[in-house]
């Protein structure tokens, strides 16, 4: 059984695959699912935290935190909310 | 994200007010999981109760109480900062009225999520207005109601 979409969503993903890939999902709780979005998202929050730390190993973990807080809710609201951004903020990142 | 959702569903409860999980939460439950950057809640709250929101949300929370009584009072969405997290939950106002008491919770047990068709029915509100088709919109469910 094939499933085709209209636009380029899972485009890449084999007809076989996807079948799987939707049972599994079909087959979660909603809980599960709610445990996902959150696995996804503290994922990100690690991945950006470890290439931060790559990118500055003298920073201390206060400052990775606000580095990460920083590319995810700008640095303007970032400044609002504890009243500082970190320094280097046009710093280009190699 | 998961820390801060459930100190502000607490937050909520405590202060008697409902709310639902909407976007990518509800569509990621009823659908497919994806990636969220924040969350959002539609929520069942009027200018005056901003205030005392602020009060429990403080120390745990960055919470702009000015821009959040203009927020609501324009049914525009404010923010909560959750500082431990960094995690960002936006707040959308309901109007009165607006939704049923099934499609709003009290629950501070676990992150009550609006069911499919409410969560559907808001982002489709809220396309039509990125898109500057809100009137098209409205038409459009007038007919169907019609």
């Amino acid at each position: 059984m094939g499933h085709r979409f209209s636009h380029g969503w899972l485009a890449d993903t084999h007809p076989d695959a996807l079948r799987v890939f939707l049972d599994l999902n079909h087959g979660m709780s909603a809980q599960q699912k709610y445990d996902r979005v959150v696995e996804m998202y503290e994922t990100m929050n690690a991945t950006c935290a470890a290439e931060e730390r790559r990118l500055r190993p003298d920073a201390d973990e206060r400052e990775i935190f606000l580095r990460v807080a920083a590319r995810r809710l700008g640095w303007d609201l970032m400044r609002k909310v504890w009243g500082r951004a970190p320094p280097e903020r046009d710093e280009r990142r190699t | 994200m998961n820390d801060a959702l459930k100190a502000i569903v607490e937050i909520l409860a405590r202060l008697g007010l409902r709310y639902a999980a909407v976007g990518s939460i509800a569509s990621s439950v009823h659908g497919l999981p994806r990636f969220t950057n924040d969350a959002d809640l539609l929520i069942d709250i009027r200018v005056e109760q901003i205030s005392p929101l602020a009060d429990l949300a403080r120390g745990a929370f960055y919470l702009d109480v000015e821009e959040a009584e203009r927020a609501v009072a324009g049914g525009r969405a404010f923010n909560l900062i959750h500082f431990a997290s960094a995690a960002k939950v936006d707040l959308f106002p309901c109007g009165p009225g607006e939704f049923n008491s099934a499609e709003l919770s009290r629950s501070a047990e676990a992150v009550w999520v609006a069911p499919g068709g409410t969560a559907i029915r808001l982002q489709v509100t809220g396309w039509a207005a990125r898109l500057g088709v809100a009137d098209l919109l409205a038409r459009l469910r007038e007919e169907l109601a019609g």
